[in-house]
């Protein structure tokens, strides 16, 4: 990715994750989001649908829709629906435990849809400590049925420390689904704060699985590693981050973010029921601090035209700072860098 | 993105529509393409000579180049055709346009 696109800065993002709902039938230890009940002025229909305007009216192409669990919302079929009549391009990450047979309906033969199912682990002794007692057969279940109707779908894993050995055998779980496999990177937001030091992978672990996303170039990780990647992967995805440069997070009450990690009032940049998404994007001040943001201490490194300092919800979170190198990249898992 | 050679059977009475699957909008560089399907992004440089209604397929670029810019001299728009023709050959190849005669 040339740096010349970044620094002319693009009219609006090219897609937006929307948590359009804060509420979640689960409890995972890692989420980002710290989902359960719902928040207390979460979006109505007819917000939703004002929403969607904007976006489309702004040509932002793809809309990302996470929570809490997107399908708990009973009006989530017809807020997709609103969104593909106006062109837009959807991708729902669920827990996949709430596909009733009028969901998997709705969800067979779209064309501008597409589907993540969370699972944490090869077998429910790993997966359930994360995302609940009975969780990997529920989801399995649910994968079994998405399948059976040949509704597309890929498998979306948090590399935490306790699924780590078990990648090769999701990634084997996946295939046999004609799924792919997607990795996401666990981070330090929600109640990942919470479970950060414990779930984190050790940097041996990051090392390693630098190399076998190199072996797996058909594995995708939504733009998450590019810190980690080798040269192996060049031009599979975004060389940095890209939080209010190509991306935002709108939350449940509409409230608006650089990125899903980064939802703290530092970088709050205001809230499309009273300020445009065009005004807030062009203006808001954290969002200008990303896009200007210079990790220093980075760009004498070998790697710096791999990562651009990599991703700083990890930097502020763990160090308060977003001028400290990705505490994760490559290099600090190769070496001590003081 | 840079211009690439055009290719032969290309002719500006031809007229160019999004591939399935692709949009495409307006930047201050030019035109931004988005692939659903990955690799997502492309950048093309294009200035103000291309606007994302062209690629509704009505117009062939001699017509589009004459409607918006009628004052630009002969010589001039042969040129622009031209350039254009190359960034089409380049977008064809990545399969984000197709190619349409007007005849069609």
């Amino acid at each position: 990715m040339k740096q010349q696109w970044i620094h002319e800065g693009l009219s609006a993002p090219v897609n937006v994750t929307w948590e359009v709902t804060n509420q979640c039938n689960l409890s995972c230890i890692h989420c980002l989001s710290g989902s359960g009940r719902a928040k207390e002025r979460e979006l109505t229909f007819d917000q939703c649908l004002g929403l969607i305007d904007q976006l489309a009216e702004h040509h932002i192409f793809q809309v990302n829709f996470g929570g809490g669990e997107p399908f708990v919302r009973e009006d989530f079929v017809s807020i997709l629906e609103a969104c593909h009549c106006k062109g837009l391009v959807t991708c729902i990450s669920t827990n996949g435990t709430f596909l009733d047979d009028d969901v998997l309906e709705f969800l067979k033969g779209q064309e501008m849809l597409f589907l993540q199912v969370s699972l944490d682990g090869g077998t429910s002794t790993t997966n359930d400590p994360i995302r609940g007692s009975g969780t990997f057969k529920r989801i399995i279940r649910n994968i079994d049925r998405l399948s059976g109707r040949g509704i597309p779908f890929s498998i979306n894993t948090v590399l935490t420390k306790l699924n780590f050995p078990e990648i090769s055998s999701l990634y084997s779980l996946a295939k046999n689904y004609g799924a792919k496999l997607r990795i996401s990177r666990f981070r330090p937001a929600g109640r990942g704060k919470d479970s950060w030091e414990f779930l984190r992978l050790e940097k041996r672990d990051l090392k390693a699985f630098s190399q076998w996303l190199s072996d797996h170039q058909d594995v995708v990780t939504g733009d998450s590693f590019f810190s980690l990647e080798n040269e192996e992967r060049k031009g599979l995805g975004l060389n940095l981050c890209g939080a209010a440069k190509f991306t935002c997070c709108i939350d449940p009450e509409g409230r608006v973010y650089p990125c899903a990690f980064l939802q703290d009032s530092f970088f709050y940049g205001g809230n499309f029921l009273k300020q445009s998404l065009s005004d807030i994007w062009s203006h808001a001040r954290g969002f200008k601090i990303l896009r200007d943001l210079k990790v220093r201490s980075c760009e004498c490194c070998f790697r710096f035209e791999s990562c651009h300092g990599g991703c700083p919800a990890v930097a502020y979170f763990t160090g308060n700072t977003l001028n400290i190198p990705d505490p994760e990249c490559l290099v600090h898992c190769i070496q001590p860098v003081s | 993105m840079e211009f690439v050679e055009s290719i032969k059977y290309q002719s500006s009475s031809h007229s160019y529509r999004l591939a399935h699957g692709i949009s495409v909008r307006r930047e201050k560089f030019g035109l931004l393409f988005y692939n659903s399907k990955g690799p997502k992004l492309t950048f093309v440089r294009s200035g103000l000579w291309i606007l994302p209604s062209f690629f509704s397929g009505e117009l062939d670029l001699k017509k589009w180049i004459q409607t918006r810019f009628p004052s630009l001299p002969e010589e001039e728009r042969g040129r622009v055709e031209e350039r254009l023709l190359q960034t089409f050959s380049k977008l064809l190849e990545k399969g984000l346009i197709v190619e349409t005669t007007m005849d069609s």
